[in-house]
């Protein structure tokens, strides 16, 4: 059997061991008390995490405090996007579970629901409530910028800068600018758009720097700057490592032939299915055989989401697929798929390397023309348009 | 591009643009059914350690790492935790739950993609008559509703024969979207119920497992006394805040202590009702008419029978007000005006019940929260006639309150039910109030 052939077969076989489910795992009873047999976290219970379990005990017993049911979600959709947990956006579901169906729920709690829907990717539904939010409260500063990044994820940029213009409506003057900036970046004026952000980067108030400089950081690697885009990752990274920041510079490491840096810094993210699929790539990289493990890691991971109906991971398993598995049938099709969906320069980068590689580079055309029209600059994409 | 975490300095300390993606596993657990012969239905269930920390706070000296002694001791409550979460009936009867003993009383674990689960396995006896075959078995999954609605149960279901010969089912996923789900089973034969001391199924389905364990373990069990409490609490703060359902109860009262009647030229006209009994059994009338529309439909829908999209429910609810509001204003409703309100009832009830549900109920522990939230509910309604009965007796022949009660009253509560009536059908906010 071609090599071609068997990983076909292994993968099959997995998915149907995945839906037949549960039979894979086989029981077994630990012999010691003491033996550690999960790991929650690295670390310690915060004091934090115990006040927020509190004040979810409190809100469950008061369920129609709205107050009370917005802190409890806020922390909890803070502590997701932190770490891309989606268990924790679910329990921030459930503190809305009153108001998730109204049509017209309190402010605050809307804004939460819109950020919930954007995070699995239910664009529409997020768009309604931050479009109905910003009608009704024009100065509601943190609805503009969600709409505006929504929009902008999606690749409407006209409406998008419609947007960061409400940002200055509602006196968010700073976060107006760098809206702006960004979105210019995407639309032919990445320089220009660099020096802006390069002068806001000096004058703005530190509460903004971090997202000044990952928005910094990103156009640096489209500009082809890397060791500008590395230092200001390595920057973001000192303080406080997000699963977002990490990932982003694992691809930078990545497409500088520099596993060894990344397997480093990955190690402690395998719970993690995009930064496992970065590790994974690395270890491929350096001929490391924990590559075996890690993909079949995934393997099972993605097959656990289809056996669940998901689809929001369209983008890491069209990677997975091409880059791992060497499918580029089966990845074009998730790519595509995916770019009805979002529209980011990554997006892109999937679609038209899967395209290449099935030697289907009509496939990719819808790309083709959104990059061409909207005037985006992106080094990592030369090659392949 | 995805995430924008920034600190706001301005008004609001939150920052998040679009989507950092979601890069771990969700929250699923894994439910092996099989249906076996005499009635017996055996399950093993893999349910993640994480998901019980949530929910159980295994992780004793919070240190992060969950320890086998951790898991072992609190074993007893993660089972009956989840088995409470979980009903199984056939031909809508209840099935039984056999209490885990043997091999099943068992602490095990499994290990799947995202970490260590625990497995989870007893019996249910279904009752089939002699020599019956299994037609379908019901199932009803609503385990971690009230942490993470996003849970999913992926349920795989099959069946073994009396000669050990196993039929392949399916796969369907299950949660609090979709809590239910019919199982087919063909060519297996069932038996007489056995060993369940006679106990009635179907009685027990509501409440078989946890009540028989609740003593023994430490989660202190609320009593019922107090959870109906809560209910109705609950039942009066939906009629408080329900501004749709007040206006609704206000339109009926306002012209309640009138009658219509033709006038010479055989138009429809309200006069006022002769004695204050006679508006008092008006009243009656309709909130009973009220009532016993609500509480079937309430029933109805918590219970998982009809559940009609929320959307041309909450619609239905502004146009009833409207309705009302418009006939105190110009005769538009043909017949008693009981009828109508019960009708209208119906719809309400399933308004009820969507506020219920967003409760975050399981079905096996419905009855009291379904019984103490339509009193509560009842409670709110009748304070609200208390209060406004009396004035409207006491004023009802007076020029002012026909044209600023009725008149202006029920102008503005139509023009109040317009508006969310567009709001409800165009899904868009005008107001942004009363929703």
């Amino acid at each position: 059997m071609r090599p071609l052939m068997i990983t076909r077969l292994l993968c099959i076989t997995a998915v149907l061991c995945a839906l037949s489910g549960h039979t894979q795992a086989t029981p077994f009873t630990p012999s010691h008390d003491d033996e550690v047999v999960e790991v929650l976290r690295e670390r310690p219970l915060s004091a934090q995490e115990k006040q927020w379990r509190q004040l979810r005990a409190q809100a469950r017993a008061e369920p129609f405090n709205a107050i009370l049911a917005a802190q409890v979600a806020r922390q909890a959709i803070d502590w997701s996007r932190h770490d891309g947990d989606p268990r924790l956006m679910g329990q921030a579901q459930a503190a809305l579970s009153i108001w998730w169906q109204q049509p017209n729920p309190p402010a605050d709690i809307r804004l939460l629901r819109a950020t919930i829907l954007q995070s699995t990717h239910d664009f529409d539904a997020a768009l309604r409530d931050l479009q109905a939010l910003v009608k009704a409260q024009p100065n509601n500063a943190q609805a503009w910028l969600t709409l505006a990044s929504v929009l902008q994820v999606t690749g409407q940029y006209a409406s998008a800068r419609t947007a960061c213009d409400g940002l200055q409506q509602a006196h968010a003057t700073w976060h107006h600018q760098v809206c702006q900036l960004e979105l210019a970046s995407l639309q032919g004026q990445a320089v220009r758009a660099q020096a802006g952000l390069n002068l806001l980067a000096q004058r703005e108030p530190a509460d903004l720097t971090d997202y000044i400089n990952l928005v910094r950081a990103e156009l640096a690697e489209r500009l082809g700057q890397a060791s500008e885009a590395e230092t200001l990752y390595q920057g973001l990274l000192a303080q406080d490592a997000d699963a977002y920041t990490e990932g982003a510079y694992a691809d930078l490491l990545l497409d500088q032939h520099r596993p060894q840096d990344a397997i480093a810094r990955l190690q402690r993210w395998q719970r993690n299915d995009s930064l496992l699929l970065r590790l994974a790539q690395a270890y491929v990289a350096t001929n490391d055989a924990r590559a075996t493990q890690a993909i079949q890691a995934l393997r099972a991971r993605f097959a656990a989401a289809h056996a669940r109906g998901d689809n929001v991971h369209r983008r890491e398993e069209a990677r997975f697929t091409l880059h791992l598995l060497k499918q580029p049938d089966k990845a074009l099709k998730l790519a595509v798929a995916n770019w009805q969906v979002q529209k980011e320069p990554a997006d892109a980068r999937i679609l038209l390397e899967a395209a290449l590689a099935a030697h289907e580079p009509e496939a990719a055309a819808p790309a083709r023309l959104f990059i061409q029209q909207s005037g985006w600059a992106d080094k990592r994409l030369e090659g392949l348009l | 591009m995805q995430r924008w975490f920034i600190t706001f300095s301005i008004a609001i300390a939150l920052a998040w643009g679009a989507t950092p993606a979601l890069a771990h596993k969700p929250s699923d657990s894994y439910l092996t059914v099989t249906a076996m012969d005499a009635g017996i239905v055996r399950i093993e269930w893999h349910i993640a350690l994480r998901d019980f920390d949530t929910e159980l706070h295994l992780d004793a000296n919070d240190d992060g790492r969950l320890t086998w002694g951790e898991v072992r001791k609190r074993w007893p409550e993660i089972s009956q935790y989840a088995a409470s979460y979980l009903t199984l009936g056939h031909q809508r009867q209840a099935c039984v739950m056999q209490a885990p003993s043997g091999a099943d009383a068992l602490p095990r674990l499994a290990t799947h993609t995202d970490g260590a689960y625990a497995v989870l396995s007893w019996s249910y006896a279904c009752p089939l008559s002699a020599g019956a075959p299994w037609q379908q078995v019901d199932l009803d999954y609503r385990l971690f509703a009230l942490t993470d609605p996003t849970h999913r149960g992926i349920v795989h279901w099959r069946s073994v024969d009396a000669s050990q010969h196993a039929h392949e089912g399916g796969t369907v996923v299950l949660g609090i979207p979709r809590p239910g789900h019919v199982l087919r089973l063909e060519g297996l034969q069932g038996l007489p119920l056995a060993g369940t001391d006679g106990a009635q199924p179907s009685t027990r389905l509501l409440n078989s497992y946890p009540d028989d364990h609740a003593s023994s373990t430490d989660v202190p069990a609320e009593s019922i006394w107090h959870e109906l409490r809560r209910f109705i609490e609950d039942g009066m703060h939906h009629i408080a805040v329900g501004a749709d359902h007040i206006l609704f109860l206000m339109s009926l009262l306002l012209v309640s202590v009138w009658q219509r009647e033709r006038d010479g030229r055989g138009n429809e006209a309200w006069q006022a009702r002769p004695t204050w009994q006679a508006a008092w059994k008006e009243v009656l009338k309709l909130v009973t008419a009220f009532t016993v529309a609500h509480s079937i439909t309430l029933g109805l829908a918590s219970f998982g029978v009809l559940s009609p999209p929320s959307r041309w429910v909450e619609s239905l609810i502004a146009l009833s007000v409207l309705v009302a509001a418009m006939d105190n204003l110009l005769p538009i409703i043909p017949g008693p005006r009981w009828l109508i309100v019960f009708a209208f009832g119906l719809v309400h009830g399933f308004g009820f019940a969507s506020a219920l549900q967003d409760l975050a109920l399981s079905g096996g522990t419905l009855a009291v929260p379904l019984l103490g939230f339509n009193l509560g509910v009842e409670a709110g309604q009748l304070s609200l006639v208390a209060v406004v009965l009396p004035l409207a007796c006491w004023m009802r022949r007076t020029r002012f309150y026909r044209l600023v009660f009725v008149g202006l009253g029920s102008a503005l509560i139509a023009a109040m039910a317009l508006i969310w009536l567009i709001e409800r059908m165009a899904n868009v906010t005008i107001l942004g109030w009363g929703g």
